[in-house]
């Protein structure tokens, strides 16, 4: 299967427990969407779709925000 | 079990190896012999300073003046209360105020705003050897007096008073120490994740201490920063680990938690909340030679008071939730109570009742009644006893817990109707499919007129609330549904707006 944005995206929205993790501008971080609980289900989620993510190799701000995430994501693909 | 135990043997233990390191955080540390001789003075300053049996409020985060206050407070007999400085101020008032404190002492800063007529004081000078001459010998203490007093969140709109004796404390440090795994030789290294106001920290604080060990508890920074936790867990070279199962499960997202990084890491201790048997099968694949414990007991009965070898649970059980303990192994008797009180029979779920050393005998006054049936300590949790195992499912009553927080609904609610314009609030939690909590979600009643701003709210809630009991979400309604009973339809709630 063929990993797309959406499923990412899908998965980041999933992890964050709202579609609200996608809106443009949204901090993660800050508004408390990206808890322990939400890191958990993405790096699992990722690691299930294939994606080998290291939270140890990741810049500071790599999960403040969905496209920030996406990068992420496509820099370990 | 190792009966010789008391508290003032843990100062003779601490004095055996005075050179030894005691305490680790943040880049600071403390040998044994530091630790010892700067308690004895903070004790005999408490005595000068705050006569009386006041309770002492610690303040900070992991400093090492905080393991220095605790002690200080046992040698001289006077329960200490921490308080983590990322409490609001209003809280920690709070908290001073129902405890019936004698003084606030700081590891860096008293909490802003803090009224003039309270007292405080900085920890660390008020330790500092030759300010005064030390308490000789620890203060004869009756085994009912309290050692130590946890605030929980309080169902009633005020945090909940936990004081727990001395006989509780001692009679887990027996329990825990007796755990083989975990026991430490001294200079050995335990790992704490827990801050002082969670009372997981107890474990690794009596590991340490208890054994002439060495704790290094992490740092705000390290616990915020994957990279630069990993840096310490490898420098710290432990043997043991005490976290809450979320922790547990954030480490095994990085294929480098292995025993590559952690080589003499010989047993995990979790407690706090579930631990999901996925986690569990995926640290032991990860460590084979590690034991992982998973452990059960509340604030009410000094931290835990039973725990099973997840190990040997997963190989006697094949599917299903883990076990949470061992009956025989236990620090208290524990059992299942019916409605009644009856004891229930093998199996048969009810209420999680624990009969022993390790229960508090109540409350604070104006934090509640504790439920006692027939000598039994009823928990509020769910579960059964079956083949000798303990399981605990959930809770039978609103409190909630998110990543090893005990959380009340309405002490949320509590602060959310103080907010300008809110006539009516409700909190539920919004929960993943395997049935943890991930948020909190807040439901206001207002008029259109009357709203305030999502951010105003979390400003203003923030002001009262510690950081993880702020709901994640919000919901602006004109009215919140309610029952045939005029009471808030929460059930209508989760149906509309969290499934």
């Amino acid at each position: 299967m063929q990993l797309t944005d959406d499923m990412i995206l899908s998965l980041i929205a999933n992890a964050c427990g709202t579609p609200r993790a996608l809106e443009e501008g949204m901090d993660l971080i800050e508004s408390g969407l990206m808890d322990s609980l939400a890191r958990i289900t993405l790096f699992e989620g990722l690691e299930d779709l294939g994606v080998e993510l290291s939270p140890t190799q990741l810049a500071p701000d790599a999960l403040r925000s969905a496209p920030a995430i996406l990068a992420a994501v496509h820099a370990a693909l | 079990m190792n009966n010789r135990i008391c508290l003032n043997d843990l100062v003779e233990r601490c004095a055996q190896s005075p050179h030894l390191p005691a305490y680790e955080s943040g880049g600071w540390g403390l040998s044994y012999g530091q630790l010892l001789t700067r308690a004895r003075v903070l004790a005999a300053a408490l005595g000068q300073l705050w006569p009386g049996e006041g309770p002492i409020l610690l303040y900070g985060h992991k400093q090492p003046a905080l393991p220095v206050g605790m002690l200080a407070c046992l040698l001289a007999g006077r329960a200490y209360v921490p308080c983590d400085e990322g409490w609001p101020a209003a809280r920690v008032e709070t908290v001073f105020r129902q405890a019936g404190a004698a003084a606030l002492l700081f590891a860096d800063e008293a909490p802003a705003p803090w009224p003039e007529e309270l007292p405080t004081a900085p920890l660390w000078p008020m330790c500092e050897p030759g300010i005064i001459e030390p308490l000789a010998a620890p203060r004869p203490c009756s085994p009912e007096q309290t050692a130590y007093i946890l605030f929980s969140s309080g169902s009633t709109g005020r945090p909940k008073g936990i004081p727990v004796p001395r006989r509780a404390l001692a009679n887990f440090a027996r329990w825990i120490t007796a755990r083989p795994a975990l026991t430490l030789a001294p200079g050995e290294t335990v790992v704490g994740q827990a801050g002082f106001s969670f009372d997981l920290s107890l474990t690794d604080l009596t590991l340490a201490f208890c054994g002439q060990g060495r704790l290094v508890s992490l740092s705000r920074e390290e616990l915020a920063d994957p990279a630069l936790l990993f840096r310490q867990l490898s420098a710290s070279g432990a043997a043991v680990l005490v976290c809450t199962p979320t922790f547990l499960e954030l480490c095994l997202c990085d294929k480098n938690f292995s025993p590559a990084l952690m080589p003499k890491l010989r047993a995990v201790f979790c407690c706090g909340e579930v631990l999901p048997r996925p986690a569990a099968e995926k640290f032991l694949s990860r460590f084979p030679g590690a034991a992982l414990l998973n452990a059960y007991g509340p604030t009410e009965a000094a931290c835990a008071v039973c725990a099973v070898n997840a190990a040997d649970a997963l190989a006697t059980f094949a599917d299903g939730p883990l076990p949470v303990g061992l009956v025989e192994q236990a620090a208290v008797e524990i059992a299942a109570l019916g409605p009644k009180g009856e004891l229930l029979a093998e199996g048969e779920p009810g209420e999680l009742a624990l009969r022993g050393e390790s229960v508090f005998s109540g409350y604070l006054p104006g934090s509640g009644d504790a439920r006692f049936s027939g000598g039994w300590y009823r928990t509020g949790d769910s579960g059964f006893v079956k083949g000798g195992h303990v399981w605990c499912t959930g809770r039978l009553d609103d409190q909630l817990k998110y990543c090893g927080w005990r959380i009340e609904p309405g002490e949320v609610e509590a602060a959310l109707h103080a907010l300008p314009g809110v006539e009516r609030a409700a909190v539920l939690p919004q929960r993943s499919p395997d049935g943890r909590v991930r948020r909190l979600c807040a439901f206001l009643q207002a008029a259109q007129s009357a709203r305030l701003p999502e951010e105003e709210v979390r400003r203003l809630l923030a002001q009262r609330l510690p950081a993880y009991m702020l709901p994640g979400r919000l919901f602006w309604l004109d009215e919140l549904p309610v029952t045939e009973n005029g009471k808030c339809d929460r059930a209508q709630l989760a149906r509309e707006f969290l499934l």
